[in-house]
């Protein structure tokens, strides 16, 4: 029983991370000019979009939790708009709480509600899928030692890192890594006139051979290739971009520790 | 030797400002200066050198120009001249440039790119060091020797029309000045106006020996829209229309006159892509210069790349041009090409006095100056010349003379850009061994305080230091011998200067005794924890207390922080760290806050905002939470059908708490946009200073001083809340006295005093405050039951405090003041109290919040942001001591607020004893870890692209900050000593 549950988890979440990719590749197909740095906001929309088909087909599929009873059409009908208000008010509540982070209240509103929108369907559409909309059920599953079975434990685990991964996702912000001055060329020939500016020549080549690489230069390998990435994805690029990461790299560890 | 936890830190803190003090001495290196400065214009000028037979020539060489005009534009960059806006808009530039008689130059101005170190290296051609930016906040006048002082030596006549800056550093210098001032930077038009309108006078009168105009105009455009704005272009037109009456005038006057005119122009600095300057990037740096007289030969040169040049080089120029003495301090050497077409031996003359002037800077601030290469060529040099000139002096105009001449020529501005650089560096050089003396002391601090957590958080909050334990001695005196060995060897081998050796060998000695001892303490104290380790694990006792949340969050955002201090970006943008953490913060305490009111009772009927549905007995089994017991027992006094209600309110501002400060925050945030990438951003307190909205920061200010009044008066005695009341209405007299807001009654006062009287009133209120506070204090430790009296005295302090705060604020910055109390209180009433926090975390989340208020404020990284104007409030002039004390409290508000209401509300809460010394002790090593962390990282940063303009001015703020940590901690520990008294 157990195995095959999680056999059946390692196939979802796989199935989940290759729509994610997917989403990359398939609209290039159909739109024009579509890329994920330029387009990120239609990405962005085609993302949860994928990400949501996804899990609703998967979780109606196999279905994990079997307990769920036959019932009429008309209690679907209720329970599915009932999700879908659950949803749209995840959405605005990460919205608001976006903005209490910070986030610029009327530019950049479009960008800040997709990111909402994206952070809610990494976290709340598994729930709504697993759990329905009861907030009983949901507050159990994410209080300590509630969790009961390997599903609810990969649901937990899946949303958790879905926040920690957007929250670390705003710590490039700060960073002026788009400045022309970061960039590959100029910024070499900056680094070094402003060596000779403040030092002699010939102790610039010494103080080099005895301090190691400046940690200007240190620096540019990395914002070099994240340089572009972030300009161009702008802050809500960058914070879903690296928290898919996260939530891949989390589901790794999961199977890890569980076929061990 | 025992020490309480809260003692022990404030010993420890001492310690560190010590370590830091001493570190920053060898951080910050002086500035190259001249020693013999008494003696002003007293030395005669160097002698022409000659080998044999004795030169004639011993007198200074004549001026080489009658008259000089300096023009100097503020942040003119240098492709405003040379690039395609000078084209465009500067066309009759562009003709002197690239037909006229005329040189140019790249001028390049060392960081800080500031008008006033600027206008400083121009006439001094010193290099203003980054200290003394910080020393020279207000301005005084200019103590060194400069072109200008030699000018007024030599009787020359000196005109001044700009910023009043120059009319500040040189006082009485200027037979007539007209200053403007720099304060209304949305104004472009009429500074410039003002210095223009005198110019047909004085170019006609002609009774002047030196005329310097400052336009303003340019950086204010800058400041306002940037250097793409089309405002620059008119201006730059205006610019070039000055300049042309003014050559045009001076062509025409140099009839009258033996000697050409000299015109010069330049910037100050340059401008940077927003339009902003003070750092170190391209833009800001370069200069145009560009000397234009007849006496220079047209002819037509690569005007598209100038020449680069230092900005210091001007200053050794003019004096050479004016026939003065070079400055004392110049570092600069002279533009060879202005003087290139006098004869032979003026031209080796001229160098001859500017390297002997470099040398003599260089004896006197490098002890082996002999052995420097500039030095070396400078003698080569010298000896070359005297033979030349008893050559000259035999035999008159001949090829040989003229060839061995310019060889002599060549080797003398060899040794002037050798020496010229080597001085230079001098002020770059770090003063390594002082810097290695003070981190290791401030090291070995936190590494004591790290290893002493375990004990020093326990429940007795007793520490023991073993300070004679048996192999201490042994290893302190072994130490001892080894430091002063090593002293003794860097001392004797130094190369540069160095501060730490300069001290007297009983203050050095001091410091390495203090660095060994505690380093034998911290020896031993690992010793005991890894024998005492071995112990507790033959015995397995683990208190197996899990870590929550918060305290997960604390930890790793302490971390994180340090950290980040690492990155240049991380460091200009640190408020964003701080609101981030203070944001999470609020979001953990409402996840806790729910898991405590939902999970904790299921007997409760469900009101929260998520549990619509109530819970089943299945979470019964849950943890119980501390905060509904805390509810409970507090329910237990009360009438069980009064409870319900008032309970249901609370249990709802409980809940509701996190986000209304969140809320706060994010209305603060909104207030100050702070930092450097999105500082040009329009935030409230902009739009809240401007002229149109005064009523509207009338009505803001008086909100927020009623609400200061109301959430401050509920701790007070009668007395100090009247005091209280007047005080704040003395602020608000105070800000319409100096017309920021203004009386309903009187909307248009024009009479704008400096509010001295106002602001008097407020400081004897504030006195009588803390007074009474102290009063009450030191009552309740002669009677030792009368607890109440005490935390009554604290909260009194606290409101002096308060009400200090609110008088040094600039009034659109007082809402930050209400919101910090509300903060306070709502933290206080609805977060701590219900889910008993211990004094440990309490501590942390008070400390996050002062730094966050901190950056609320409106502070940042950068040193310009310092209010300096709450240190003239009620002063009538400068007066250094109380001035630097409202200034540094003025800017360190936010953290000594939190401060001083962690103490109130500690000392308030009777549940446990130790905790105003386990609050002393977090306080002290949350301080001290990000300062030592950051030492580290700038000594290894040292030669990083920013250290001048994002490293350095962060150090400052953090050894600033460690300072008034020592002074928390000491009032700390007076409190926590007067506890243990009355026990």
């Amino acid at each position: 029983m157990k195995d095959t549950d999680i056999k059946r988890l390692l196939y979802t979440h796989l199935l989940c991370i290759f729509s994610i990719i997917l989403s990359v590749f398939i609209p290039s197909l159909f739109l024009e000019n579509f890329s994920i740095l330029e387009t990120h906001l239609t990405w962005l929309c085609i993302c949860s979009g994928f990400v949501t088909a996804v899990n609703l087909v998967l979780y109606l599929a196999v279905k994990p939790n079997t307990s769920s009873k036959r019932s009429s059409l008309s209690h679907k009908v209720t329970r599915f708009l009932k999700c879908c208000i659950y949803f749209l008010m995840s959405c605005f509540s990460f919205h608001v709480i976006f903005v209490l982070y910070g986030a610029p209240l009327i530019e950049l509103a479009l960008e800040t509600f997709l990111f909402a929108v994206i952070l809610s369907t990494f976290t709340t559409v598994p729930c709504l899928c697993l759990l329905g909309p009861n907030l009983k059920a949901w507050l159990r599953v994410f209080s300590r030692n509630g969790v009961s079975s390997i599903w609810e434990n990969s649901l937990q685990m899946t949303t958790i890192s879905s926040f920690v991964g957007a929250w670390l996702g705003a710590l490039p912000i700060p960073l002026d890594w788009e400045r022309p001055w970061q960039k590959e060329d100029i910024q070499m020939s900056d680094a070094e006139r402003k060596f000779l500016a403040s030092h002699p020549v010939d102790s610039l080549h010494s103080s080099m051979e005895r301090y190691g690489p400046s940690p200007v230069r240190l620096e540019r390998p990395l914002a070099t290739w994240l340089a572009l990435l972030f300009h161009h994805s702008g802050y809500t690029g960058i914070e879903s971009n690296l928290r898919t990461r996260t939530i891949n790299w989390s589901k790794g560890r999961y199977f890890f520790v569980q076929i061990l | 030797m025992r020490l309480g936890s809260g003692t022990f830190a404030t010993c420890c803190v001492a310690i560190e400002v010590l370590g830091i003090a001493v570190f920053l001495r060898g951080f910050f290196p002086a500035p190259v200066r001249s020693s013999a400065r008494a003696v002003h214009g007293a030395e005669p000028p160097a002698p022409e050198p000659s080998a044999g037979a004795s030169s004639n020539w011993t007198t200074l060489p004549s001026p080489l120009f009658s008259k000089v005009v300096i023009v100097l534009i503020d942040a003119l960059r240098d492709d405003f001249v040379f690039g395609s806006k000078g084209v465009k808009f500067m066309p009759y530039t562009t003709y002197l440039v690239e037909k006229g008689a005329s040189h140019s130059f790249v001028a390049e101005a060392k960081p800080p790119t500031v008008t006033m170190p600027r206008i400083k290296a121009l006439m001094t051609g010193s290099l203003p060091g980054f200290v003394d930016v910080v020393r020279n906040l207000n301005s005084p006048a200019l103590l060194e020797d400069s072109v200008i002082r030699q000018a007024k030596t030599a009787g020359k006549r000196i005109i001044f029309y700009g910023d009043e800056t120059w009319v500040k550093l040189f006082p009485k210098h200027f037979v007539e000045y007209d200053g403007t001032t720099s304060f209304f930077v949305s104004d472009y038009t009429e500074v410039d106006n003002n210095v223009t309108r005198h110019l047909d006078k004085v170019l006609k009168r002609g009774d002047w020996d030196m005329l310097i105009l400052h336009y303003l105009g340019l950086d204010h455009i800058g400041h306002i829209s940037g250097p793409n704005s089309p405002l620059i272009g008119h201006k730059l037109s205006e610019m070039d229309s000055v300049l042309m009456k003014i050559h045009t005038s001076l062509q025409s006057k140099e009839r009258e006159t033996p000697l050409p005119n000299l015109l010069v122009l330049c910037g100050d600095h340059g401008m940077s892509e927003t339009g902003s300057h003070g750092a170190s990037s391209m833009e800001e740096v370069n200069t145009p210069l560009i000397l234009i007289s007849s006496a220079f030969e047209r002819k037509p040169g690569d005007i598209r790349h100038p020449k680069h040049v230092q900005q210091t080089d001007v200053a050794a120029t003019l004096a050479i041009a004016l026939g003065l003495p070079i400055p004392k301090d110049s570092v600069g050497s002279l533009l060879f090409p202005v003087v290139e077409g006098r004869p032979m031996r003026e031209q080796l003359r001229f160098l001859h006095l500017n390297t002997v002037q470099l040398s003599k800077l260089l004896q006197e601030n490098v002890p082996s100056y002999e052995k420097d290469p500039g030095f070396e060529q400078f003698k080569m040099s010298e000896r070359l010349h005297g033979n030349w000139i008893r050559l000259y002096l035999e035999e008159k105009h001949s090829e040989v003379l003229f060839n061995l001449g310019s060889k002599v020529l060549r080797q003398y501005l060899a040794a002037l850009k050798t020496l010229s650089l080597s001085l230079s560096t001098q002020v770059a050089q770090y003063d390594m061994y002082s810097m290695m003396v003070g981190t290791v002391v401030v090291l070995e601090v936190l590494t004591l305080l790290l290893l002493s957590v375990p004990q020093a958080l326990h429940r007795k909050a007793e520490l023991e230091v073993p300070l004679s334990s048996p192999g201490f001695s042994l290893l302190f005196y072994l130490v001892i011998l080894v430091l002063s060995a090593v002293h003794v060897i860097v001392c004797t081998s130094a190369e540069s200067s160095c501060y730490f050796c300069g001290l007297s060998w009983l203050a050095a000695g001091g410091v390495m005794v203090l660095a060994s001892a505690l380093l034998c303490v911290v020896v031993s104290v690992l010793t005991n924890i890894l024998v005492g380790g071995n112990a507790s694990r033959k015995n397995p006792v683990h208190p197996s207390s899990r870590w929550s949340e918060l305290d997960l969050l604390i930890l790793l955002g302490t971390a994180g922080h340090v950290l980040s201090l690492g990155a240049s970006s991380f460091v200009e943008e640190e408020h964003q760290t701080w609101y981030f953490l203070v944001n999470t913060l609020c979001l953990a305490l409402s996840q806790e806050t729910y898991r405590n009111c939902f999970l904790g009772d299921d007997s409760e009927p469900p009101c929260g905002l998520r549990v619509e549905q109530g819970l089943d007995g299945a979470t019964a089994a849950w943890q119980d939470g501390p905060a509904c017991d805390a509810l409970e027992r507090d329910k237990g006094h009360r009438s069980p059908s009064a409870s319900q209600g008032l309970r249901g309110h609370e249990k709802w501002m409980v809940l509701a708490s996190p986000w209304l400060i969140l809320a706060c925050c994010r209305l603060l945030r909104s207030l100050n946009q702070t930092g450097v990438q999105w500082a040009h951003r329009p935030d409230l307190g902009h739009w809240l200073t401007s002229s149109d909205h005064k009523a509207e920061l009338s009505v803001l200010a008086a909100i927020s001083l009623l609400v200061v009044f109301v959430l401050v008066q509920r701790g007070c005695s009668s007395v100090s809340k009247a005091a209280l009341a007047l005080g704040l209405l003395g602020v608000y007299c105070y800000r319409a006295a100096i017309g920021s807001v203004r009386f309903p009654w009187r909307p248009d006062s024009k009479d704008i005093s400096k509010g001295i009287i106002e602001a008097r009133f407020v400081y004897v209120f504030v006195l009588g405050i803390l007074f009474t506070g102290t009063k009450d204090l030191l009552k309740s430790q002669v009677i030792a039951t009368d607890f109440q009296l005490k935390t009554v005295g604290l909260w009194e302090i606290h409101s002096g405090l308060v009400l200090l705060a609110a008088l040094l604020f600039r009034p659109h910055n007082l809402p930050v003041l209400a919101f910090s109390l509300l903060i306070q209180t709502l933290m206080t009433k609805f977060i701590w109290k219900p889910l008993r926090h211990d004094a440990a975390e309490i501590t942390v989340m008070h400390y996050w919040f002062g730094q966050a208020f901190f950056y609320f404020q409106g502070n940042s990284n950068n040193i310009a942001t310092v209010d300096i104007s709450a240190g003239f409030v009620g002063l009538d002039t400068y007066v250094e001591i109380p001035a630097v004390l409202l200034t540094a409290f003025g800017t360190y508000a936010g953290p000594v607020l939190w401060a001083s209401h962690l103490v109130h509300f500690l000392s308030s809460e009777t549940r446990s004893s130790s905790a105003l010394s386990h609050a002393c002790f977090c306080y002290a090593l949350i301080c001290s870890i990000p300062v030592s962390t950051y030492i580290v990282l700038v000594t290894s940063l040292r030669y990083h692209l920013f250290i001048w303009s994002v490293f350095s001015p962060k150090l400052l703020y953090e050894g600033m900050h460690l300072l008034i940590t020592a002074a928390v901690c000491v009032f700390f520990t007076a409190m926590d000593q007067t506890r243990l008294t009355q026990s």
